[in-house]
């Protein structure tokens, strides 16, 4: 026969062994306060030198490509037409050098980066190649774009899914738990999540790839550390264009740490 | 009921303690599962229609893989034993999309495994998650090897040995089964990406570093993918292997014309990697920075030193139903356990015998009937007299305590005794005490076992041990995965013999799917393999035999063929010197046999 003095037994065992996490959870909360700044709340430490290492797409990344080669790219008609009246020396004419530099095409440049921050609110990434700035706001941006890297708004990336552990935690615990307002909180993971809007038109080639001033660039930034001592940023990049792309264009390009800065080596935009 | 509060305290206990562990791993993971479609909008041109030969831009290929590549040859697709090779687990992003799913523990619901499945040639992986350690050195290598994953913020990170000697892309450029896997596998909402990191001591000069992404597809349908190898070109004669000398290969510069990529580029190397190479690339003569080449140990020049047997220990390794391996100092041992007794092929040193016998006796207590001798190496037979004594053979005669019997061909008698009246090379208690002089001889031990004479090969009294029931090959010293093959000439053997006794070994053995498992195959030397291991090998040996005969056709002499390095692209495999055996020896027995003889 079963004793019915079993269940509150183990209801209560479920109950205590769901709580203890978020206990311990809520002790490391307590101890170390909510950072107030982007900075302060970092996961992981994406600043400083990293050499971009060409393995793929080298035809198209260390040189530049015929006109008309589109390998890869999702393009559609009219950007096809677009890519096929490239011509460089009119560029140059117009002052445009530049056009390939711009934020869905500046990381695949062979070159270097710098990353740091501006403030405790704002990311800097600079290129040597192009010298070009990025700058990825955590706050409200004080750009409002209109140029060749728009505007960029950043976070840390959150989990997604249903943690149910989470809804055992205390209100308000920005480590587990639900808010004052009820939503669940989730998780920062270690990637930085960057959306550009608002760019000058440019290519998403040197070749004359066309992207249009709608198109809206998202990126991941996710950095690894190896037994070996190397370490990886890792930028996942997806571009949408609705004017001149099929689909979304999803590149990922990867940079090597630098253990000093002696490789820096800036130049200008080129339009060949 | 006395025993009721203890029960229901271990229960609760229980309950909080996977709780507790819940928790935590729940933290730590990102759920994978699911339907994945490849997306192509990187290196499109490689991953569909595949690069052309000889276009290695932006690859850290060192000399030796530069080489390797130079040499392969397409059609070498067309062979039965090359038509079913899987892409291998570095090279599976490259096509087809693919399916990840969890292995849970049923009682703890923690993640044993991930799985992850690639329409493309049907390959599944299993990512071990619970901590179990990669499997022995000395064990089979797969096309994807053995991985284990662990969760380093919101990356899974997985690493994988023990792969096959594969190619990395579909043109030849390949990392050696000394090369190892390092991934990292990222999502961010409905893409994933996947980091590959592979490294080998043997064909890249620097780690070569890939990312490949896929879209979240749950409406796709995989399909299985099955692969029935034929004939494609007949008459073919017998252990054909198409390729090219490397420094003749017409196709080295075609991706020059085809695709304007600067002849400065298309071969590869580390340095095309870095963005300093565009200076290159505007001007070939333009100095820059040495890239470090920091993964390629030097051949040693030196052969190592002897072993000391007092400290050797013999490790056991599971090889197929009833056979089993054992390494220690000499060359390996086969154990095969039948119904009432085991047979033992090969026997190292005599010092180290105690040591293989309780070895045995972990394996089984029946009595050893048998030890078959492949040959008559000193590290293959040294042990013979003293295993005997520990065996005990059915109906044995001619001693006062019974030993077990000693096999072997014809010829190894012949070369471990003297003629009557003569000091013999070894002492009468090591000689096999059956011999046979025919093709083959057939014995049965709970299952047929095939004992094959293989002539003129390694040396003229070879034999390879089939085990039929057990699907296992025994091979001696013709085959070994440490070694360039081992010729003594002054003993009969050849390098055409060796490379026929190669051939013979792939006709016997079958895969049991997409060139893997089936027949497994125990080397003289070095770690247990399946046929294409033993392809593998014939190929890089046949390769090697072209080479010195278009040397030997270019009029070289013996110095001159050294000088161009013909095994290069190899040595840092197989070039290792030994004790008796380097590649210059190596060479040299093929230059001896291959040069055309004076009349």
């Amino acid at each position: 026969m079963r004793d019915s003095s079993v269940t509150p037994v183990l209801a209560f065992a479920v109950f205590f062994s769901f709580l203890f996490p978020m206990v311990l959870h809520a002790q490391a909360g307590t101890a170390a306060a909510a950072p107030a700044t982007a900075k302060a709340a970092a996961p992981i430490d994406f600043t400083g030198q990293w050499v971009s290492v060409v393995t793929e797409d080298w035809r198209w990344r260390m040189v530049t490509p015929a006109k008309g080669d589109f390998t890869s790219i999702p393009l559609n008609e009219a950007g096809q037409k677009i890519g096929d009246a490239w011509d460089p020396a009119k560029d140059e004419a117009a002052g445009l050098q530049c056009k390939a530099y711009a934020a869905p095409n500046i990381l695949r440049m062979p070159g270097r980066l710098r990353i740091s921050w501006a403030d405790d609110n704002t990311l800097k990434l600079q290129t040597d190649t192009g010298m070009q700035n990025r700058m990825f706001y955590f706050e409200e941006p004080n750009s409002k774009g209109g140029d060749w890297q728009g505007v960029s708004r950043a976070s840390w990336e959150l989990t997604t899914g249903f943690n149910f552990m989470s809804v055992m935690g205390a209100s308000g615990d920005p480590e587990s738990g639900r808010q004052a307002n009820g939503k669940r909180n989730r998780k920062p993971t270690s990637s930085l999540k960057v959306v550009t809007t608002n760019m000058r038109a440019g290519y998403l080639r040197k070749n004359g790839v066309p992207f249009s001033d709608k198109a809206v660039l998202e990126e991941y930034f996710d950095r690894t550390i190896e037994a070996n001592g190397d370490s990886w940023l890792v930028v996942t990049s997806i571009l949408d264009d609705p004017v001149y792309l099929n689909q979304p264009f999803v590149l990922t390009t990867q940079f090597k740490k630098e253990a000093d800065e002696s490789g820096w080596n800036p130049t200008p935009c080129s339009a060949r | 009921m006395s025993h009721y509060p203890t029960t229901l305290f271990v229960r609760a206990g229980l309950v909080l303690c996977t709780g507790i562990l819940c928790a935590s791993c729940v933290y730590g993971q990102v759920d994978l599962s699911g339907d994945w479609s490849l997306l192509m909008h990187e290196d499109e041109a490689w991953r569909g229609p595949g690069p052309d030969l000889g276009e290695y831009e932006g690859l850290p290929l060192n000399a030796a893989g530069k080489m390797r590549a130079w040499s392969w040859n397409a059609s070498i697709n067309t062979l039965p034993t090359h038509q079913c090779i899987p892409l291998p687990a570095d090279d599976f992003t490259d096509f087809g999309n693919i399916r990840i799913w969890q292995q849970v523990d049923p009682a703890t619901q923690e993640v044993v495994a991930w799985h992850e499945y690639t329409e493309w040639q049907a390959q599944e992986r299993v990512i071990w998650m619970d901590g179990r350690p990669h499997p022995q050195e000395l064990a089979a290598h797969t096309w994807q090897g053995f991985s284990t994953g662990k969760w380093e913020r919101n990356e899974l990170t997985i690493n994988t040995t023990h792969l096959k000697d594969a190619q990395f892309e579909r043109v030849g450029t390949y990392r050696s089964d000394r090369g190892t896997l390092e991934e990292h596998w990222i999502r961010h909402g409905n893409y994933l990406t996947v980091m590959l990191i592979i490294s080998d001591p043997v064909y890249l000069a620097q780690p070569l570093v890939r990312t490949r992404q896929y879209v979240f597809d749950p409406d796709q349908k995989m399909r299985g993918y099955s692969c029935v190898p034929t004939a494609e070109i007949a008459n073919r004669p017998p252990g054909y292997v198409p390729d090219y000398i490397p420094w003749k290969n017409p196709y080295k510069f075609d991706a020059v014309k085809r695709y304007k990529v600067p002849e400065i580029a298309v071969s590869g190397g580390p340095e095309t990697m870095y963005p300093e190479f565009l200076a290159k690339v505007k001007n070939p003569n333009a100095k820059i920075p040495e890239v470090t080449e920091n993964s390629m140990p030097p051949v040693p020049a030196a052969p190592p030193t002897p072993p000391d047997l007092d400290h050797v220990t013999i490790t056991t390794l599971p090889v197929q139903r009833n056979v089993y391996m054992l390494a220690g100092a000499g060359g390996n041992i086969t154990v095969q356990v039948g119904d009432y007794s085991v047979y033992v092929v090969d026997s190292e040193f005599a010092p180290l015998v105690p040591k293989i016998v309780a070895a045995i006796k972990q394996i089984t207590d029946k009595p050893i009937r048998y030890i078959i001798n492949t040959s008559f190496d000193a590290d293959h037979i040294g042990g013979n007299a003293e295993l005997a004594k520990a065996g005990n053979q059915i109906g044995g005669f001619g001693t006062d305590k019974p030993t077990s019997a000693i096999l072997a061909q014809e010829n190894v008698l012949m070369r471990m005794s003297a003629p009557s009246g003569q000091v013999s090379p070894t002492p009468e208690s090591m000689w096999p005490t059956e011999t046979y002089a025919t093709t083959e001889m057939q014995l049965s031990n709970g299952e047929g076992i095939q004992v094959i004479h293989e002539p003129a090969a390694h040396t003229d009294g070879d034999s390879i041990i089939y085990f039929h029931g057990s699907d296992v090959i025994s091979t001696g010293d013709i085959f070994s995965t440490v070694t360039y093959p081992v010729i003594d000439q002054k003993h009969g053997g050849s390098f055409k013999g060796t490379l026929a006794a190669l051939n013979h070994i792939i006709e016997l053995s079958i895969p049991k799917e997409k060139q893997e498992g089936g027949t497994y195959i125990i080397p003289g030397h070095g770690r247990i393999c399946d046929q294409a291991d033993v392809v593998s090998y014939r190929d890089m040996v046949t390769m090697i035999g072209h080479r010195i005969s278009d040397l030997i056709a270019d009029g070289k002499t013996l110095e001159q063929v050294e000088a161009e390095q013909p095994t290069m692209d190899f040595d840092g495999r197989y070039g290792a010197p030994t004790p008796y055996w380097t590649k210059e020896m190596f060479i040299e027995t093929v230059y001896n046999e291959l040069r055309p003889t004076k009349k």
